[in-house]
């Protein structure tokens, strides 16, 4: 089953449940954010959720708050593979929160997992682009399918996702020329 | 701004945020498929701006001095003074772009950028994009496709064996999913029939028609070992008594 839950105030914990119901067994949950991203809820959440609907939560409300897992700045640093002034920047911009304790500007480290994934993120995008260079024109529907049909018979899975990845450097490499051919001089008008 | 606690915002277009925007703004190092408008608009008033405005209108109302465009315009974002940025709405992605942004009101820098080939959105930006396929169908995962194979031949084979039956899954932990092989009646004897399937898209919104690209991804994800010209995509409603709901997206295996 997917146990979701809207991270905001007034909503309810697990939707459609009500606040009495204890939640049933379950074999894995998922937090559906307003964005569309999604993330698995390990064992510790569910049973949150167990033990909040479970205790007679009807009639009342509750909030759960958590505390951020907090780095110092060197560990920031360590982690992220920077100086200690980059984290200091990062922190100014709003790469990276910033927490204070005492005089020690503390980092959460979920804004530095976050600053990874965009590492890894921007890597496999940049291999993508470098493939659209050189990729061939964008296939028209029925063609593409055609070609999926026939990489599958092929070669199964692995040869369909080759024909999947040279489309989509096809359509990156179509939108990328057209938006470079948008401009005209300033000095044509 | 959209997107507080209680608001929902429903969009009919994209927001993406250039890597040169980013940069501009000290925030190049959450660049990439992974940056998220909503999450991270509080983080300079640019976005802020970017998301509300934007959000309810593609095009802003002063245009870019000395940047003109063949198609299309590029207009002036202001935030509070002095920051002002540049956007640009791409018809063929469906999505507004930030460019550029300046903190201290110089719009000579858009047109240098511009003049120099680097105002637009690069091919790293559109792969950026790519990778989070298309946000508004609530598919974010780049190997979707190959993460749900396994459930969609799982569900293809119980639709097989349960004539008649609705069966369903979420595709790859993202995508919901109902297929149902129907049954219809000749000389009186029950026969098997087409193949139907509806994955529902929670965040189409009803705006856009899904990309075609889309539509050969999820026939061949559904239907594998259907032939292309077997396959109606987006046409047509499930056998009673179901027929078809809202945001349902409908392909048909015609087996027959």
């Amino acid at each position: 089953m997917t146990v979701s839950a809207w991270a905001t105030s007034s909503s309810q914990l697990v939707r459609g449940r009500p606040a009495s119901d204890p939640l049933p067994r379950v074999a894995s949950g998922q937090l559906l954010f307003e964005d569309g991203s999604t993330a698995e809820v390990g064992d510790d959440l569910i049973e949150l959720l167990r033990v909040l609907l479970g205790s007679g939560l009807a009639g009342r409300r509750a909030r759960v708050e958590v505390a951020p897992e907090l780095v110092t700045p060197d560990e920031a640093a360590e982690l992220l593979e920077v100086s200690r002034p980059t984290v200091y920047t990062w922190q100014k911009s709003g790469v990276l929160g910033l927490v204070q304790r005492g005089n020690r500007r503390m980092v959460p480290m979920a804004d530095i997992d976050a600053v990874r994934e965009a590492a890894v993120g921007r890597e496999r995008s940049d291999r993508l682009a470098e493939e659209a260079r050189t990729a061939g024109p964008v296939l028209e529907e029925l063609d593409y399918r055609e070609a999926l049909h026939a990489a599958r018979r092929a070669g199964g899975e692995p040869a369909v996702a080759v024909v999947r990845r040279a489309q989509r450097a096809a359509q990156i490499r179509a939108a990328a020329d057209q938006a470079a051919c948008v401009l005209q001089s300033s000095d044509a008008g | 701004m959209p997107g507080d606690a209680g608001e929902r915002v429903v969009l009919t277009h994209n927001l993406w945020v250039t890597r040169r925007a980013l940069d501009d703004i000290g925030l190049a190092a959450l660049a990439g498929p992974t940056f998220s408008l909503p999450a991270y608009a509080s983080r300079h008033p640019i976005l802020v701006r970017f998301f509300d405005h934007r959000s309810k209108s593609v095009h802003g109302t002063a245009r870019t001095q000395g940047v003109q465009a063949t198609k299309g315009e590029v207009y002036n974002l202001h935030a509070r003074n002095p920051i002002r940025g540049a956007t640009w709405f791409d018809t063929s992605t469906n999505t507004v772009f930030l460019l550029a942004v300046v903190v201290d009101h110089d719009y000579t820098v858009f047109e240098t950028r511009a003049d120099a080939g680097k105002l637009m959105p690069s091919a790293a930006d559109y792969a950026d994009l790519a990778q989070r396929l298309n946000p508004l169908f609530g598919i974010t995962d780049p190997d979707f496709f190959e993460l749900a194979r396994p459930d969609a031949d799982e569900l293809l084979e119980r639709a097989l064996a349960n004539p008649g039956g609705l069966v369903e899954c979420v595709l790859g932990h993202e995508l919901p999913a109902l297929m149902q092989l129907e049954v219809v009646m000749i000389d009186d004897e029950p026969v098997s029939g087409d193949v139907y399937a509806a994955v529902r898209f929670v965040e189409r919104n009803n705006v856009v028609t899904l990309p075609g690209t889309l539509h050969g991804e999820l026939a061949d994800l559904l239907f594998p070992d259907a032939a292309p010209s077997d396959v109606d995509i987006g046409h047509g409603t499930f056998p009673e008594p179901r027929g078809k709901l809202s945001d349902d997206f409908i392909l048909r295996w015609r087996r027959v």
